[in-house]
């Protein structure tokens, strides 16, 4: 059982996302990046690795849709051309 | 040497060292002894360290979770000014966090940034806006001018 070594808290990548990607979808990974590393310090491992995984799964999410909709523009505004 | 101490804005006392030693103080428990100017908390008492610091804290004294400023946080990131915002929400996340990890001066300190960031967000944006409104209006002027 991993109880020692901090799990990831996904904050840089949450943070390029709600900037550059999908910026809902972004601040939800912001806050639970957050609540890892404050519920790894007060000794919550179970929470933390919790809140690492969510911190992921909605990065992740933001970030392919931030793709999908870049994609989505540059198809339809290069077929203007 | 005896000792005053201040409970909740009671004052009780005289203790001996001994006496005090059996009241469960804090490093925070203010005290007065002859000789003070005014009450000082534990901590500042060297011949009370002993004391301060060997007696577990008081398990029922759990101040009120301070302000997370989550809400507002998040209202600045998408309105106003995402850095700042951004600083804010993380701050506010770590405030409730915090305060059921028991860390009560850690999530007041949290409570306090996140309020700060909140704030320079939102006045960066009003005073930006300002600014642009007043080139607006001075463009507008202009160009009726020409007119």
């Amino acid at each position: 059982m991993e109880t020692n070594t901090c799990p990831k808290t996904w904050m840089a990548e949450s943070i390029l996302v709600t900037i550059f990607c999908c910026l809902p979808f972004g601040i939800a990974g912001i806050v639970y990046a957050a609540k890892v590393s404050t519920l790894y310090a007060t000794g919550k491992y179970e929470e933390a690795e919790a809140a690492s995984k969510n911190a992921g799964k909605w990065t992740k999410i933001g970030f392919f849709v931030g793709i999908a909709v870049i994609i989505f523009y540059m198809l339809v505004y290069g077929a203007s051309f | 040497m005896e000792y005053y101490i201040s409970k909740n804005n009671d004052k009780e006392g005289p203790f001996t060292l001994e006496e005090l030693a059996a009241q469960h103080i804090t490093p925070d428990t203010l005290i007065w002894t002859v000789g003070y100017k005014e009450w000082k908390p534990a901590k500042d008492i060297p011949e009370l360290a002993d004391i301060v610091f060997s007696t577990p804290p008081e398990p029922s004294q759990q101040p009120p979770m301070p302000k997370t400023w989550l809400v507002e946080s998040i209202l600045v990131t998408l309105f106003c000014c995402l850095p700042f915002g951004i600083v804010g929400i993380i701050n506010a996340v770590k405030v409730d966090t915090l305060y059921y990890g028991g860390k009560y001066e850690e999530s007041q300190y949290r409570s306090d940034q996140a309020k700060k960031w909140t704030l320079w967000g939102f006045f960066v944006c009003l005073g930006c806006g300002l600014i642009y409104l007043f080139f607006l209006f001075c463009a507008f002027l202009t160009g009726f001018y020409f007119f």
